[in-house]
């Protein structure tokens, strides 16, 4: 059986269990997009009170929203065991996904799918799908345009997962990476939901580097609308997502063969 | 009195113990604050809202950074749902203390260690990076220390209101990310609630999360006098009836879950 058939199999039984509840599901699912709606509340209250911020109006920078929170939605969906994992070193239960005959990571991510979680994926698309309108409207944005910001909102959700599984990586030497994930990810998203030329140098070199954030929306996204940067960004950023996400996984292999078990 | 007093100390060590994970937790909190700076420069850059200039907004977002410590980030439901879970509830419940007493003075503790450990560390990152801004006249000195107060009370009836709906409930976690969510946007973090667009912004005066940012904000940049006492006061008797009506109901409802 291939390796991604066994994930399939895993995802689906997940699913199943989760949809004994269907309407825990759907009721769980509104609850998520609205609550994450609060983001774009903020930010519409400021971009409606100031019209530009950085240069950007509230349609571009909805689209950057959009991008962020359809590719964090994803993440949360799929990998939400992985978002935990401090806890599997904390309790020793790695033990339990090192056993199986094929990569643990594959384990972990199928026991556990989030589905509500795709609540947020819908509310982002949806400000994407109303920005995305009026910019195609007054021209700033083509067609292909449209479906490059598509496809690059759902190849993004790799950022995030990459990010989420170097931080899960640290729990094999530091054990507890709970608070990092504060740093590692929520901060850089929230960063990344407005155009990253507005923030202090460090801090924009930080999230184009270490915290490549600014590859899921802001460096295509702003070739497109034509404020900067060149058609390289269009290769570029999916390229650094595929090349983050295998840098990821090295470290990710490297810890788990550095793995102790809990007990004495 | 002593009782109430050695629990608020017990958090206080037991919050030590953590000191350096927190640690990053600050260096995260002072990011987050960096980066809604830095969106206040850029959009407020030539002209502000009235009075919430760019650097009226600077030292905004770094105080209500500060105060997020103290008000808002605590522990979800001060661990009420935990021992709900666990049956451990029913053991404090009979203990010859006021339960509403002992679950705000254990939580005490922390936020105490918090002021030390989180908010004062910050504070100190946000004065290097923007400044401080240095209160004129002496009258907001007690009225500052009075909001904040009622802001540190506030959220921990909230949190509380949070903990002991698990009573009711096993998906507290939900009424926590509700509370939190409003706690985010409601409160005048980031945004003051008078720029919130329209039925928000009214919204956010009617409840109780302005109390927690807002009005303490205001009087610290002295924005507001004495009449920004008025909401929190008002709050913090309504929330504490509603609390404890609700703890006298959840002592009649209580049942150990399992066996």
């Amino acid at each position: 059986m291939s390796i991604l058939r066994i994930y399939a199999r895993l995802a689906v039984a997940s699913l199943r269990a989760k949809m004994q509840y269907k309407l825990d599901f759907l009721v769980n699912t509104l609850l998520w997009g609205a609550l994450t709606t609060a983001d774009f509340l903020m930010l519409a209250a400021i971009m409606l009170r100031f019209e530009r911020v950085g240069g950007w109006d509230i349609y571009e920078v909805g689209l950057l929203y959009g991008m962020a929170w359809i590719a964090t939605g994803l993440y949360r969906t799929f990998a939400s065991e992985l978002h935990n994992f401090d806890q599997y070193v904390v309790h020793g239960e790695f033990d339990a996904l090192l056993v199986r005959p094929w990569p643990t990571l594959l384990t972990l991510l199928g026991r556990n799918l989030e589905p509500h979680r795709l609540g947020a994926v819908l509310q982002g698309a949806i400000i994407l799908g109303l920005s995305a309108r009026h910019l195609l409207a007054v021209g700033t944005l083509d067609r292909f345009g449209l479906v490059y910001v598509l496809a690059s909102s759902f190849f993004g959700a790799l950022i995030p997962f990459s990010l989420s599984l170097i931080t899960a990586a640290f729990a094999f030497w530091v054990v507890r990476t709970g608070d990092l994930l504060t740093f590692t990810i929520h901060a850089p998203i929230s960063a990344s939901q407005y155009p990253l030329t507005i923030y202090p140098r460090w801090l924009k070199t930080l999230l184009l580097s270490v915290l490549p954030v600014g590859f899921i929306n802001f460096i295509p996204v702003q070739y497109l609308l034509g404020k900067g940067g060149g058609p390289w960004a269009l290769v570029f950023s999916p390229a650094v997502a595929v090349g983050f996400t295998l840098a990821a996984y090295g470290l990710w292999r490297a810890g788990e063969r550095r793995y102790q078990s809990t007990g004495s | 009195m002593g009782a109430y007093w050695l629990l608020a100390k017990k958090a206080f060590r037991r919050n030590m113990q953590y000191r350096a994970s927190h640690m990053v937790n600050n260096a995260a909190s002072a990011i987050f604050g960096f980066i809604y700076i830095a969106v206040w420069q850029a959009a407020a850059r030539n002209a502000g809202a009235g009075e919430y200039t760019a650097a009226v907004m600077a030292r905004w977002v770094a105080f209500t950074q500060v105060m997020l410590w103290l008000a808002v980030f605590l522990p979800h439901g001060l661990g009420i749902p935990e021992a709900v879970r666990t049956g451990a509830v029913s053991l404090e419940m009979l203990r010859p203390v006021d339960f509403h007493l002992l679950v705000i003075s254990r939580e005490l503790g922390t936020v105490w260690y918090n002021a030390w450990f989180r908010s004062l560390p910050l504070a100190l990152v946000f004065a290097l990076a923007v400044g401080v801004h240095v209160p004129q006249r002496p009258a907001t000195y007690p009225l500052l220390a009075c909001a904040v107060l009622l802001s540190v009370y506030l959220g921990l009836c909230q949190q509380y209101l949070v903990g002991i709906s698990s009573f009711w409930t096993v998906q507290a976690r939900w009424a926590w990310q509700l509370v939190n969510t409003c706690q985010m946007v409601l409160s005048g973090f980031m945004v003051p609630i008078d720029l919130l667009p329209p039925p928000f912004s009214y919204l956010a005066r009617a409840l109780p999360f302005a109390p927690l940012l807002y009005d303490p904000a205001r009087i610290y940049l002295e924005l507001s006098g004495a009449e920004a006492l008025a909401w929190p006061a008002i709050w913090a008797v309504l929330l504490t009836l509603i609390c404890r009506s609700l703890t006298a109901k959840a002592r009649r409802r209580l049942e150990v879950q399992g066996g």
